[in-house]
């Protein structure tokens, strides 16, 4: 560390002044970097609960992967931020959810989580939990399921083209017979 | 699909020049240049071709119907009509999401359609549908709306035309439409799901029949049939579904006569001597503009764009003051449920079967106009998993994923589209404050279904209601209507025919009634819904009709 005669000397000698950080400058640089480990800390926080979220909405399970498991959840966040209201409702959810599990949602167990998330869908349509719910609801379910592997899963054979859906003939008996 | 130019720019005199090639537009163009007459299709939308369609990527479900530039027109709405309690069971909900809607004005929403060559027929589902004989008489019948100027037997030779023009696929006959001679190629086998609901219409009393529908049920003309694939509204990848494009502009660009120019925009008709349309300016999608000199002008732009034109270029045509007037929109609902069998709803030709007994002026006791029946897959896009895990299974988390497991398939639908009385509250005008690029306001839409609407469109969803539950569906999952939303895909009326030329903007032909060269086929000539068929069929066979009397009018046989 230097010293305030060190700082003076420092001013006579130009060449020396790139060698050393002056303890203002390392206080604003210690200070950004305190900063941005709670930026990242909080921004590590989102992301787990947001993930927390939508693996609530579509979990892993034996009927296939789930919502983070397919990378949802850049797509569902970068929806969110294309309109302000849902980006609003959405980090007020969260806030809410992590308050609801006693700090972490995503620490909290399975039936907590379900839980809590049945608690936003029985919200009603004016709540922003309720919106939240449906935003991610929807998003998460479009995008996973509009997918040609896990339809098949389904019984659904890819995309409609270029097969088309041959359907045996045998079975219409006539007009209004059935 | 060539387009027929050898030049970018367009030939300075022609004979006729269309504008709009949408259903009525590529007809016209057909038919006169078969005629032997020099023919420019101008579109101010782009052309289409499969592979601008997403039916066979891996995410086809997240995709729909292609936008391109200029693919849609610009409009604005007025004010929603505020709602009343008595039509509440009209209004939107969704048990899936727990929602009922708690709005108080209905939402001005969409106007469905695509400006390109082929128009809305690119993406529409493709009803072939001829209009009832009573359909041409409904004020004589109902004592409400329009007659028309010219009836069922004078446009039943353009309706055999466009049929098999189109290759449509039907049964060998349909109530209240003689025809003179069969579908030109057979009905298409019912789905699954039009077999259930067939079955309950039974139990009502109901008869559930084909439908007659634009797609070929075998090969037609070097299209392929139809494979079923439901997705008739993403736009057809194989062309078997007979949209304008393939059918009437191929034909018209097959005689040599025809040149086609999309993202070519009508700017300006000017008026000359003697009533006569005396040159045209056309603007390419640069902004360059040209003069063109047509003998004669055939303007098919739509109801909405039709009008437009013509009351932004000096109320050309409106001596009567009729032009945007008598505006007719898809009055329509629908209502879905899960059967507890699976019906295959995602496969088979949408809305395939039909039902027909309430196509007539008094099907609802205290409403004037009928309406039809279908079922809904496609309309609502329960054709893969995503809209069913959005809308029709409730909740979340692995029971959801169980539960879509086991219902998927299992959609039933029913929908109800019905006549549209013309309404002094309903009308196209201009925008006060917006205009296009080239400095001509857009067109406003202003719409509100009165009581006699909504009294016809209740009892009709009524009979769906019934005809559901019939068939296996005890608890409908969701509902929506053109009560709660405007959303429409079917407009018509706003240059109405008629003989009179005080209370109409064309005659029987589509001739305008003061401009000897200025003619109009689109939907915007109907004088009346045909009780929510649809349009695309009659509107092409006036627009045939049109053709043949302009060409008599060339020849100075009228």
């Amino acid at each position: 560390m230097s010293t305030s005669n060190d700082n003076q000397r420092h001013r006579d000698v130009p060449s020396a002044r790139r060698s050393y950080i002056s303890r203002r400058k390392l206080f604003v640089l210690g200070f950004m970097a305190m900063c941005a480990a709670f930026a990242g800390f909080v921004l590590s926080y989102r992301r787990s609960t947001l993930e927390a979220f939508l693996d609530t909405l579509i979990p892993r399970d034996e009927f296939g992967p789930s919502a983070t498991d397919i990378g949802l959840t850049d797509i569902i966040r970068q929806k969110a931020e294309r309109n302000h209201w849902r980006f609003v409702e959405l980090e007020l959810a969260q806030v809410w959810m992590n308050l609801k599990a006693g700090g972490s949602f995503a620490g909290a167990s399975e039936a907590r989580r379900n839980e809590i998330v049945s608690q936003m869908e029985a919200s009603g349509p004016d709540s922003v939990l309720w919106k939240a719910y449906h935003f991610a609801r929807t998003h998460c379910m479009t995008y996973y399921y509009a997918n040609a592997e896990r339809a098949t899963a389904l019984g659904f054979v890819g995309p409609p083209q270029p097969d088309g859906h041959e359907e045996p003939a045998a079975l219409w008996t006539g007009a209004a017979n059935g | 699909m060539g387009d027929g130019r050898s030049d970018p720019m367009l030939p300075e005199e022609i004979d006729v020049l269309v504008i709009g090639a949408g259903a009525g537009g590529a007809a016209a163009a057909q038919r006169l240049a078969s005629h032997g007459v020099s023919v420019v299709l101008i579109d101010a939308g782009p052309a289409f071709d499969a592979s601008d369609y997403s039916v066979d990527v891996s995410d086809w479900e997240n995709q729909g119907f292609p936008s391109k530039p200029s693919s849609q027109g610009s409009y604005e709405f007025g004010a929603g009509q505020a709602f009343d309690p008595k039509w509440d069971h009209l209004r939107k909900f969704s048990k899936a999401r727990g929602w009922t809607s708690t709005r108080t004005h209905r939402v001005m929403g969409d106007y469905h359609h695509v400006r390109g060559i082929g128009g809305t027929t690119l993406k529409f589902t493709g009803w072939a549908h001829r209009f009832h004989t009573d359909s041409f008489r409904l004020r004589s019948n109902t004592g409400q709306g329009f007659d028309w100027p010219l009836g069922y037997d004078d446009l039943e030779p353009y309706y055999h035309d466009v049929e098999w023009m189109i290759g449509v696929a039907g049964p060998p006959g349909i109530s209240g439409r003689p025809m003179s001679s069969s579908f030109p190629t057979p009905a298409h086998t019912p789905s699954r799901l039009s077999q259930v609901l067939a079955r309950g219409a039974a139990r009502r009393g109901l008869s559930w029949t084909e439908n007659s529908v634009v797609a070929p049920s075998r090969a037609y003309r070097g299209r392929p049939a139809c494979n079923y694939c439901g997705c008739c509204q993403w736009g057809c990848p194989r062309g078997d579904k007979g949209s304008a494009d393939v059918t009437f502009v191929a034909a018209a660009l097959e005689t040599g006569r025809c040149k086609v120019y999309p993202l070519h925009s009508l700017v300006r008709l000017e008026r000359g001597g003697d009533d006569m349309i005396s040159k045209a300016v056309v603007a390419s999608q640069d902004g360059q503009l040209q003069d063109i000199k047509p003998r004669h002008v055939v303007l098919a732009a739509g109801a909405i764009e039709t009008p437009r034109l013509l009351l932004a270029m000096d109320g050309l045509a409106n001596e009567s003051g009729r032009v945007g007037h008598h505006l007719m929109e898809t009055v329509w609902s629908y209502h879905t449920g899960l059967h507890p069998d699976p019906v295959g709803s995602h496969r088979g030709y949408p809305e395939d079967t039909i039902c027909w007994d309430f196509d007539r002026p008094d099907a609802i006791h205290g409403a004037a106009g009928g309406g039809i029946i279908l079922p809904l897959a496609a309309t609502e896009r329960f054709l893969g998993p995503a809209s069913y895990a959005r809308k029709l299974i409730k909740g979340f988390g692995s029971d959801h994923k169980k539960r879509l497991r086991e219902m998927f398939g299992h959609a039933v639908g029913v929908q109800v589209i019905c006549e549209n009385l013309p309404s002094e509250g309903r009308y196209v005008a201009l925008s006060d404050t917006l205009t296009d690029r080239f400095g001509m306001p857009i067109a406003r839409i202003e719409s509100v279904l009165p009581d006699a609407d909504l009294r016809l469109l209740s009892g009709l969803a009524g009979m769906a209601l019934e005809v559901m539950k019939a068939s296996g569906v005890d608890e409908v999952l969701e509902q929506a209507s053109s009560y709660e939303k405007f959303s429409s895909t079917h407009l018509a009326g706003t240059c109405m025919m008629g003989k009179d030329s005080e209370t109409s903007v064309v005659n029987e032909f589509g001739r305008t009634h003061r401009w000897k060269n200025l003619w109009i086929t689109d939907a915007s000539v109907l004088p009346s819904m045909g009780n929510g068929v649809g349009l695309s069929v009659t509107i092409q066979a006036l627009a045939l009709r049109t053709a043949d009397r302009l060409v008599a009018a060339m020849r100075g046989d009228d």
